[in-house]
C-alpha cells in the first residue's frame, strides 16, 4: 500500500539519512522515497501499521503526520492556554507586566494632566483622549517586543521579515496616527517613519537583513500612513475611527505574539531570557514622556484636533 | 575511559542522532552530545573501553570530521 507521510522538519541530508535507517529497521517496507518535506512509502499493511511507521520516525524527533500540517486550531490553542500552566508562562507573564505597566503609565500620566494642563483650557479638553490611545499602542508595542525578545532562537528569514514588517508597520502606524492626529501631517510622519523604522529593524533583525529591510520599509509606509489616515480624517469624524483603529491595532500586536509563539517557540529548542518588569517599564515610560512632550510642546501644523 | 572528541560539522538534531548511533554502535555508552549550531561544531562525550581512533573512524565515516 503506498502512502505519504509528512515530515515538517527534513532540513539536511543528516536527516533523510536518520529517516532512512529508521525505515530500514522495520519490517513490512517494499519502497521508499525521502522528499524535501514527506516520506513515499509501500508498506504491507499485514506486516506493519502505519501508527508505527509514524511513531517510530517521531521518536528521532521529528513531526511525522499523514496530515500535511500539524497546527492547533485557535479553539484547540486557546483550550491548551488555559490548560498548561508551564508552557505558555510567558505569555501569562506578557498579559501580566502589559496590565500592570498600563495601570502605572496612566496613573503618572494622569498625576501630570492635571498638574500641567488645569489652566489650558483647549489642551485639557481635547488632548486625553489621545494621550490613552498612546499608552494602548505603546503598552501593546512593548509587550510584543518584550514577548519575542524574551526568547533568543534561530529564526528563518521567512519570520524574521513578517516579524519586522509587523513590528515596524504597526508601530509607525499607532504613533504616526496618534501624531499627525495632534501635531499634523510633518511630525506626524517624522515621528511615526523614525519609531517604525528603528523598531522594524530591532524585531527584523535577528534574521539577517532581509527582516531589517522588510522593517524599514514598513516602518516608512506606516509611519506616513498613520499621519495621513488622521490628518485626512481631522473634518470627518476621527474620533469615532479611532477606537476601532486601535482596537484592531492591539488585536494584530496579539496575533503577531500568537505568530510568535507558534511558529519560533512551540515545539523547539529556545532559550528563555525575558527582561524584568522594571526594564520594560522604564522604557515605556522614557517613550510614553518622549512622545507626549512631542505631542504637547513640538512643532503644530494649522489643521490638527486642537484646531 | 572517558573520551571527549569535537566533531566538525554537525548543525541539527539529525546529526546529533547519526553521530551517537555511530558511536553506539562500536559500544561506547552514555553518550553525550553538546550542539554548538553557530559553529556548526558538536562536543561529543562518551565512555569506551577502546582506541579513540577508532571512535574518530566511525564519526569520519559518518562524513563528519571529528578531531
Amino acid at each position: 500500500m503506498k502512502t505519504t507521510i509528512f515530515v515538517q522538519d527534513i532540513e539536511c541530508d543528516a536527516c533523510i539519512k536518520v529517516i532512512e535507517r529508521t525505515l530500514k529497521k522495520l519490517q513490512g517496507i517494499n519502497q521508499y522515497t525521502i522528499l524535501k518535506d514527506s516520506v513515499i512509502i509501500d508498506y504491507d499493511p499485514s506486516l506493519i501499521k502505519l501508527e508505527s511507521i509514524i511513531e517510530s520516525i517521531s521518536l528521532n524527533g521529528y513531526k511525522a503526520s499523514t496530515y500535511p500540517l500539524v497546527r492547533m486550531s485557535y479553539k484547540q490553542r486557546l483550550n491548551d492556554f488555559f490548560k498548561n500552566k508551564n508552557k505558555y508562562k510567558i505569555e501569562k507573564r506578557m498579559f501580566l507586566i502589559s496590565g500592570i505597566s498600563f495601570v502605572i503609565l496612566s496613573a503618572i500620566e494622569l498625576l501630570l494632566y492635571f498638574a500641567l494642563f488645569t489652566n489650558n483650557s483647549i489642551l485639557f479638553k481635547d488632548l486625553w483622549p489621545w494621550l490613552l490611545y498612546l499608552n494602548i499602542s505603546v503598552v501593546s508595542i512593548s509587550a510584543s517586543i518584550w514577548h519575542l525578545k524574551a526568547y533568543k532562537a534561530a529564526i528563518t528569514s521567512m519570520t524574521g521579515m513578517m516579524l519586522g514588517m509587523t513590528l515596524g508597520m504597526q508601530s509607525g502606524f499607532m504613533i504616526g496616527a496618534i501624531i499627525g492626529a495632534t501635531n499634523g501631517m510633518f511630525m506626524g510622519s517624522v515621528v511615526g517613519t523614525v519609531t517604525g523604522v528603528l523598531l522594524g529593524i530591532f524585531a527584523g533583525k535577528d534574521s539577517g537583513i532581509m527582516g531589517a529591510m522588510q522593517g524599514m520599509m514598513s516602518g516608512l509606509m506606516g509611519g506616513t500612513m498613520g499621519a495621513m489616515t488622521a490628518v485626512m480624517l481631522l473634518t470627518d469624524h476621527l474620533q469615532l475611527f479611532m477606537p476601532l483603529f486601535m482596537l484592531i491595532n492591539v488585536i494584530i500586536m496579539w496575533a503577531m505574539s500568537y505568530m510568535t509563539y507558534e511558529e519560533i517557540v512551540e515545539d523547539k529548542k529556545v532559550k528563555i531570557l525575558p527582561a524584568d518588569f522594571t526594564t520594560f517599564l522604564s522604557y515605556e515610560f522614557v517613550f510614553i514622556i518622549l512622545i507626549a512632550f512631542i505631542m504637547i510642546y513640538g512643532p503644530r501644523s494649522l489643521l490638527t484636533v486642537f484646531s | 575511559m572517558k573520551h571527549t572528541i569535537l566533531v566538525q560539522g554537525m548543525h541539527c538534531n539529525s546529526c546529533c542522532v547519526l553521530v551517537k548511533s555511530a558511536v553506539e554502535e562500536l559500544g561506547a555508552k552514555n553518550v553525550q552530545i553538546k550542539l554548538n549550531e553557530k559553529r556548526k561544531q558538536g562536543k561529543v562525550i562518551l565512555e569506551y573501553e577502546g582506541n579513540k581512533s577508532e571512535l574518530i573512524n566511525a564519526i569520519n565515516k559518518e562524513g563528519y570530521k571529528a578531531l
